[in-house]
């Protein structure tokens, strides 16, 4: 396993992360799964307190909590339950965001989180009472990073230009190509770390049957699926190929991949191992499909 | 009924198609990436 710096951090993340969103309701088989993936080498592990409810939170605290010095934990924040509990808010405002994170400590049960992440933004937030919240939490010492889940390229260049954020999550595959028009060459630019999610485009480059996603065809999705086929051989499988497309795309610093299961797991881990894409792959698995750009929040 | 109502009719059902078609999508994509939530700028379509 390699560990890369996190943007301008001091976080060496594994560059495959461990994404907690499909973990199940049993603790046990979750601290199973996630020791399994600590003894492997992963020490990036992804949550959300919106994730059920906040439950995610707490399965993965549990999991993590005799482990803690040595693994790098990532929550977010943004999105507020209504006190009538019919649904979510979205809310970046400070006061906010400063209750919210002792709820998530408390999940977690630790007293500070690696990576605190915005749950998403708008270009009409309040975007300096939001960063004012994650500088103020830096300085307590209640996170030692924070960074933003995005994939708005105007919400991004106004984080960039106003706060200390030392990553984007953002959606990125063969099929999702969209942040290499300006995004990534921006968070380059400015050592800004790329935690890449939706690496399989929903499995549709690995084993799900075609059909149309985001601006593309199933047709065309068919030919993307066809072209990761033909890149795969009998030791570096389709879902690796998707995989090892991401991790070569220099602005990323780490692939989190969702696991559910030990078979997910291994997935992962072995794309660690596959051998990398040639020049000329990835050149052919980039001329399989027209890259597409972001239509919407340019 | 004039062929201009039965264009202006089809121009309606499409649009009305294409926006149920959009909100199914941002539907299916929500439950993927952010567990049954659509969340502003992490699962726009």
């Amino acid at each position: 396993m390699q560990y890369h710096l996190l943007g301008k951090s001091n976080l060496a993340v594994s560059e495959i992360g461990f994404g907690c969103m499909s973990l199940g309701s049993d603790d046990a088989a979750n601290a199973g799964l996630i020791h399994q993936a600590c003894d492997r080498g992963i020490n990036f592990f992804d949550t959300a307190d919106l994730y059920e409810y906040g439950q995610n939170e707490i399965t993965v605290g549990k999991a993590l909590k005799d482990r803690r010095s040595s693994v790098i934990i990532a929550t977010k924040v943004g999105n507020q339950w209504r006190e009538d509990g019919s649904g979510w808010d979205w809310n970046p405002r400070k006061d906010y965001i400063m209750a919210a994170v002792e709820a998530s400590l408390q999940r977690l049960q630790t007293d500070y989180i690696d990576l605190y992440q915005l749950h998403g933004g708008t270009i009409d937030d309040p975007i300096d009472d939001t960063i004012d919240a994650f500088e103020t939490l830096q300085r307590h010492g209640k996170i030692r990073w924070y960074g933003i889940s995005s994939i708005r390229p105007n919400v991004i260049r106004e984080y960039v230009k106003r706060s200390h954020i030392v990553s984007i999550m953002m959606q990125y595959s063969l099929l999702d190509r969209r942040p290499e028009e300006t995004v990534f060459p921006l968070l380059q630019e400015n050592n800004i770390g790329v935690l890449a999610r939706g690496t399989v485009a929903k499995g549709l480059l690995v084993d799900k049957p075609a059909a149309a996603y985001l601006n593309y065809t199933a047709k065309e999705v068919a030919t993307a699926a066809a072209a990761v086929k033909e890149a795969s051989t009998s030791s570096r499988h389709a879902a690796q190929t998707a995989l090892r497309f991401v991790l070569q795309q220099p602005a990323v610093t780490s692939a989190v991949a969702g696991i559910r299961t030990p078979a997910q797991l291994e997935d992962a881990l072995n794309a660690v191992n596959a051998s990398a894409l040639l020049p000329e792959e990835i050149k052919k698995l980039q001329q399989a499909v027209a890259i597409n750009t972001y239509e919407q929040h340019r | 009924m004039s062929s201009i109502d039965n264009t202006i009719r089809c121009f309606l059902f499409s649009y009305r198609l294409r926006y149920i078609v959009f909100h199914l999508k941002a539907c299916c994509y929500a439950k993927t990436e952010s567990g049954n939530v659509i969340v502003p700028g992490v699962n726009d379509p």
